[in-house]
């Protein structure tokens, strides 16, 4: 089965009117590292996921899921 | 991004920057080592130009490099930020490493298997700094085109 991961990172940013940096800042990476996760050209480390999903304050996969590619 | 200050994990990635362009310039001193073998009279003097004009650009590269860890990144944060796999910058680095090794490793075996150690044209060291160039200018060139902004609205400003 082959799978790309799929998340949220906009959404929830948006809801709480942060930007890509002001994200990158809490969790302590750069503000490349944000942009290419949103737009899945980087998979994250388990730490990175779950330090976002932390600061959200979800289960990490409600920003975080599989989508099957066929 | 301009009006805000950057953090030292974006301080990071533009070392991470520096560097393969630091790199891309060695290779370019190799290459031009490389190209003696090639070229004779006048222009051969135009290449120990060039090399020297190289040679100069890639101390400068080396100096900011250096500056720029040493000015822009804590101590204490240095070996999470450059190392560890978290970081894109990191990631793409360590991708580049792979196809250096990887296409360097695939001359040097045609090098192996074609040149004959007797009947070869040029001496070792020519071979020699072929294969550095390929390795540098490899791992410089694979960084900068994967660390390149390729879908610039994912790069969103201020306020969302």
């Amino acid at each position: 089965m082959n799978a790309k991961l799929e998340n949220r990172i906009n959404v929830f940013r948006a809801e709480r009117r942060m930007s890509q940096s002001d994200l990158a800042n809490e969790i302590g990476v750069s503000r490349k590292t944000i942009s290419t996760i949103e737009v899945g050209r980087f998979v994250p480390s388990t730490i990175i996921a779950l330090k976002i999903a932390q600061f959200f304050e979800v289960p990490v996969e409600e920003i975080f899921s599989l989508e099957e590619i066929s | 991004m301009e009006n805000q200050k950057r953090s030292s994990a974006d301080h990071a990635d533009i070392q991470r920057r520096l560097l393969s362009i630091t790199i891309l310039v060695f290779s370019l001193i190799y290459a031009t080592k490389v190209a003696f073998y090639f070229v004779d009279g006048a222009l051969s003097e135009y290449l120990t130009y060039a090399g020297y004009g190289l040679a100069a650009l890639a101390l400068v590269m080396i100096i900011t490099t250096i500056y720029w860890k040493l000015r822009f990144i804590p101590v204490n944060e240095r070996y999470q930020l450059l190392s560890s796999e978290d970081s894109f910058a990191n990631a793409m680095m360590n991708k580049s490493f792979k196809h250096s090794w990887m296409y360097t490793l695939l001359l040097l075996f045609l090098i192996s298997s074609l040149i004959d150690k007797q009947s070869s044209t040029y001496p070792a060291q020519f071979y020699i700094d072929l294969s550095v160039f390929l390795m540098l200018s490899t791992f410089s060139l694979s960084f900068i085109i994967l660390f390149r902004v390729e879908n610039e609205e994912a790069i969103e400003g201020e306020g969302v």
